[in-house]
């Protein structure tokens, strides 16, 4: 079951007298809710989600995950990348399976891998060599990696941006099913503002230099959504319409 | 094979033209390194005439292939060969043991530690450089046996390349395959067994192989001293009886154990080798 994220004042800045890269950001998902973060290149999302993971230490403020603070990396939630990065000398199952290793599992281990990657719809694929699998393949891959500890939260910096439109909507409508069967909370970093209307309940609007939350859009449309149909389109106006506002209304 | 097959079936002749095509692609394949070694032993043999034809050098011809090559048979038949390599295969050994344990955290340490790898690089340079031979006086004051002298001159010139092809391997590890197991919740040791040595196992077999490759070369002159034992003590040996047969074969074993050994190794990160050619 999904999990709430919870973060207030969390500022950033990489080197002691550098830039701040986050300043004073804060927000809430609900459990098993599904966020969308847009913003422009460079603006700190990538940062921030590092942060609600626990692989970067926050210069301040604080994250907490179902009320507890973050210290550092769990299974209990899961980043998920831009890039697959499998581990090229596992099958697709052990790479699912790596999560549970780490967590001492010893029984039960690859039949819990084997069942996350029929989630994905890859049962057939479990002992394949992964750099015989496609790109979208691969991504199912890491996506079961993310799973087989079953998270309460799912992290995504752009997941799919690095494949093909066909294979990145075939992946976007899995992941909107997996995580709501699993009633998983995600927040979803995206340059795609089709993505955003697709999958979140929420778009947090990010602005730059530093990155600060600018704006905040409820979807209210029932998921599974169609790409084509108007009350999706009329959406991704919206957030376009909002996402300029936001940039313009800082530059007034 | 289904190819071959269809060779063999159809009608009289056929197998035999088979055979003449597979007979005829193997000695393609085989004659390039069969050239080398022909070519390897007329030299040999060459040289083995002319030390013949020296007044000077008469005496020393036993190192001509024919007598050299009967004296090893004479070894290989005798049964002496397990007591002459025996005793070196296992120094080698305990040195090349010696050196990956102590070589692999180093190198470890050197790739994943920026501090350290500063810190290091000059002295490590340094000490590389000195050949581990000139270790030999230290080594036989500071170890009680002449085994365990042999053994750590081994090590001194083996560790090099196990340092240096470890560390490598770690600078070329992908920093975001350390991220996503951090990510899973890996802790060190957990990271370190599970991700970042089967990354980097095909980096260590080849600073091992590198390392067996010099091991191997600083055996024999090691032997040389102290110990009674050995592929170098039976070099010796066989100069002061004036056996120069003996003293060739002996040569031929030196080279044909390591060529051996080496092979083991590529057979061994071929295994561990996880990249795929395209
Ligand atoms: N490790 C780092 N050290 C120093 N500066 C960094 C580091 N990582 C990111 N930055 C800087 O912090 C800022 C925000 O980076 P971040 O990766 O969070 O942006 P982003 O919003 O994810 O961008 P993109 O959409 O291109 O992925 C950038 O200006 C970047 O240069
Ligand atoms: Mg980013």
């Amino acid at each position: 079951m999904g999990a709430s994220i919870a973060f207030e004042g969390v500022s950033h800045r990489f080197e002691r007298r550098g830039i701040p890269v986050l300043a004073e950001v804060g927000g809430q998902v609900a459990p098993g809710e599904t966020v969308a973060l847009i913003g422009r290149s460079g603006c700190g999302k990538s940062t921030l989600l590092h942060i609600l993971a626990g692989l970067i230490r926050p210069s301040a403020g604080v994250v907490r995950i179902d009320g507890r603070p973050v210290t550092g990396p769990s299974s209990k939630w899961n980043l998920m990348f831009q890039q697959p990065s499998l581990y090229p000398w596992m099958t697709a199952a052990e790479n699912a399976a790596l999560g549970l290793t780490f967590a001492g599992a010893r029984r039960g281990k690859a039949e819990t891998a084997r069942r996350t990657l029929g989630l994905v719809g890859l049962e057939d694929e479990a002992d394949a060599n992964v750099q015989t699998l496609s790109g979208g393949q691969q991504q199912r891959v890491a996506l079961a990696r993310s799973l087989a500890t079953e998270p309460d939260v799912l992290l995504l910096d752009e997941p799919f941006s690095s494949l093909d439109a066909f294979t990145r909507a075939a992946l976007q409508d899995e992941v909107v099913r997996v995580t709501g069967r699993l009633g998983l909370t995600v927040l979803l970093v995206t340059h795609d503002i089709e993505e955003a209307a697709v999958m979140a309940d929420r778009v947090l609007v990010m602005g730059d230099r530093p990155g600060r939350i600018r704006a905040e859009l409820p979807i209210s449309l029932p998921r599974p959504r169609d790409r084509g149909s108007p009350a999706v389109l009329a959406v991704r106006n919206t957030i376009m319409r909002q996402f300029e506002t936001s940039l313009c209304l800082r530059a007034a | 094979m289904t190819a071959d097959v269809e060779a063999i079936a159809t009608g009289p002749g056929a197998l035999e033209r088979f055979l003449a095509r597979a007979a005829k692609s193997a000695a393609r394949r085989a004659w390039l390194p069969l050239a080398g070694i022909l070519t390897l032993l007329g030299l040999w043999w060459l040289g083995g005439v002319l030390i013949a034809a020296n007044p000077d050098t008469t005496s020393f011809a036993g190192f001509a292939p024919v007598p050299a090559l009967a004296a090893l048979t004479d070894i290989l038949l005798g049964g002496g060969l397990w007591d002459m390599a025996g005793p070196s295969l296992s120094r080698i050994g305990f040195g090349l043991a010696w050196a990956a344990a102590v070589g692999i955290p180093i190198g470890v340490a050197v790739g994943r530690y920026a501090a350290f790898r500063r810190a290091s690089h000059t002295p490590f340079q340094f000490l590389r450089m000195i050949s581990p031979l000139a270790w030999m006086p230290i080594a036989v004051l500071a170890f009680a046996t002449w085994d365990a002298a042999i053994v750590f001159l081994i090590a001194a010139a083996a560790i090099w390349p196990i340092i240096f092809a470890t560390a490598n391997g770690l600078r070329r590890i992908d920093p975001q395959w350390l991220k996503v197991a951090r990510n899973l919740g890996g802790h060190e040791i957990q990271v370190l067994r599970h991700v970042v040595f089967p990354a980097i196992a095909q980096d260590m077999l080849t600073g091992i192989r590198l390392a067996l490759g010099v091991a191997w070369i600083v055996l024999v002159p090691a032997e040389y001293l102290g110990v009674t034992s050995g592929l170098g003590y039976s070099i010796n040996d066989a100069r002061d009886t004036l056996e120069y047969d003996r003293l060739a074969a002996i040569v031929v074993l030196i080279g044909a154990i390591g060529f051996l050994l080496d092979g083991l190794c590529v057979l061994a990160i071929k295994r561990v080798n996880w990249r795929r050619a395209d």
